[in-house]
């Protein structure tokens, strides 16, 4: 599982360039306001979402460019790498107090290239409106990730028989004491999966101070919720379940048994813990309301799960027939796979629909079941072009 | 001394009157200048921004009954609402950001 060569410029390169064709005159605002932009969703502690067309640049979201959220803000006392330790303890036979260096050279390393979306990407899009961070499409990124895996680490603090799950605790605290602290419960077969590691890296740099540094958790195939940065401790149990975390697990974070009709709360009894994402696809070329000034474009976008790979991606102009889009070269498990249909559009309106299948033959729905708390969006996207000379 | 010419009143003027509402325009980083005017609005200064800044609040486009249920969630994570104020904070923002307001705009932050 270490890091894979990627050989992802030359596909690139054409997309790129078909992209940049096909919205011809248009401005973008990345190209308005220098190299890019951040959508800001919150100030403080900050949201910051993605805008589509830099999901559109390459395969790995920069690390500028990757969406920002959480629930406290950074630790307001900045961590001292050096002085930092990983405690891990607990129904364990030996505890560990674990420094970077330790990390980074007592275990194996390892780089898993995947996709992180929040929980509540796309929320803005449920109707009626849900509170919450409002969220369009770009609270998701896809990114290496590097250091080592969870397993190895509970392995070496020789986990009791009985270890049930884990608490995990960061280093972020609230502002108010009342303020529930951002502590989750985790189950011990994600934990044991090899794909779950603790990474120190992101893309090849150490890992940015928003994004969790100096290590963060990295859980392929799961919403955001689960990926807990600024690391402190990692506690194991051997009774009770993961709610006793608190109100982040026990409370918030919940999806529907059997979502209902919308608008209609949903006893916490008949919820439980989200975990995977669903099949979902994002098209970032074109954007919804531009006008093309020629009709002969590239749809191109990005697709992932909850599971290691893609099927495939199909794309509908004008609600017409679903038309297999080709998939790009660069691939890794629970990483997105990037997709481009050529189509050569008559003038005038226009809509573009595209949906993926994930590898068990799951497909995007229409709609996506409403939820209280906007989780999992994967509703099928469509964008409205119009393709004439500017007027 | 030469006049002031008619550009310089206009910009002093609007200068002056973002001050007035406590906004600089430029810096509203927090997003409080998108918090309209009504006795509330220091209410919801004074109690929510104690945690987070407004956008969060500002974005939302929510029924009265949800805005409500959203003071009563915060109060339960710690905000110091009193209770004769709470009522008047979830009209507020029933009021100023119902669901029928046309959809938030985030704001567009330049990065390397």
């Amino acid at each position: 599982m270490r890091s894979q060569p990627f050989a992802r410029r030359e596909f690139l390169g054409l997309v790129a360039a078909g992209g940049a064709a096909a919205t011809g005159a248009t401005v973008w605002p990345s190209l308005a306001l220098g190299k890019g932009y951040m959508l800001e969703v919150n100030h403080q502690p900050a949201d910051l979402e993605t805008p589509l067309e830099q999901l559109n640049d390459a395969w790995l979201t920069r690390n500028e460019w990757f969406f920002v959220r959480s629930h406290m803000g950074p630790p307001r006392a900045p961590i001292d790498a050096a002085a930092w330790r990983l405690g891990v303890w607990g129904t364990v036979n030996a505890p560990l107090q674990l420094s970077l260096r330790d990390l980074k050279h007592g275990f194996e390393q390892v780089s898993v290239s995947c996709v992180l979306q929040c929980a509540g990407n796309g929320r803005s899009l449920y109707t009626p409106k849900v509170p919450g961070a409002q969220w369009r499409y770009g609270a998701v990124g896809n990114a290496k990730w590097t250091g080592v895996r969870l397993a190895d680490v509970l392995k070496e603090a020789d986990l009791a028989t009985d270890a049930k799950f884990l608490i995990i605790r960061g280093h972020d605290e609230p502002v108010l004491k009342a303020t529930p602290k951002f502590v989750r419960g985790f189950p011990m077969d994600k934990a044991m999966d090899p794909y779950t590691i603790l990474a120190y890296e992101m893309n090849g740099k150490p890992l940015p101070e928003l994004h969790g540094a100096p290590l963060r958790m990295i859980v392929p195939g799961w919403a955001g919720d689960h990926w807990m940065k600024w690391l402190h401790t990692i506690e194991v149990r051997n009774v009770g379940t993961e709610d006793d975390a608190g109100f982040w697990t026990a409370s918030a974070y919940r999806y529907p048994n059997n979502p209902g009709a919308p608008g209609v709360a949903v006893p916490l009894d008949q919820t439980h813990r989200l975990s995977a994402m669903n099949v979902k696809s994002i098209i970032t070329n074109p954007l919804d309301g531009r006008r093309l000034t020629s009709g002969s474009l590239a749809v191109e976008g990005v697709a992932f799960s909850g599971l290691p790979t893609i099927r495939s991606v199909e794309v509908s102009v004008d609600d017409g027939a679903w038309m297999s889009a080709q998939l790009g070269s660069e691939q890794a498990p629970y990483s997105w796979r990037r997709f481009s249909y050529k189509t050569n559009l008559t003038q005038g309106p226009h809509t573009i629909a595209a949906r993926a299948t994930d590898e068990t033959g799951a497909v995007q729905p229409e709609t996506a079941a409403w939820n209280p708390s906007g989780y999992i969006n994967n509703a099928i996207m469509k964008v409205n072009i119009n393709v004439g000379a500017a007027s | 001394m030469r006049a002031p010419s008619l550009l310089a009143l206009v910009v002093i003027a609007a200068v002056a009157f973002a001050w007035s509402a406590g906004v600089s325009p430029a810096y509203d980083i927090m997003g409080t200048g998108a918090l309209p005017d009504a006795p509330a609005r220091q209410l919801v200064i004074q109690n929510c921004m104690i945690c987070h800044s407004a956008q969060i609040i500002t974005s939302q486009r929510l029924a009265p009954k949800t805005w409500l249920a959203e003071v009563n969630k915060m109060i339960k994570y710690g905000a110091p609402v009193k209770d004769a104020d709470k009522q008047a904070i979830a009209d507020y923002l029933a009021a100023s950001f119902p669901v029928s307001k046309a959809p938030f705009e985030p704001e567009a932050i330049p990065v390397p």
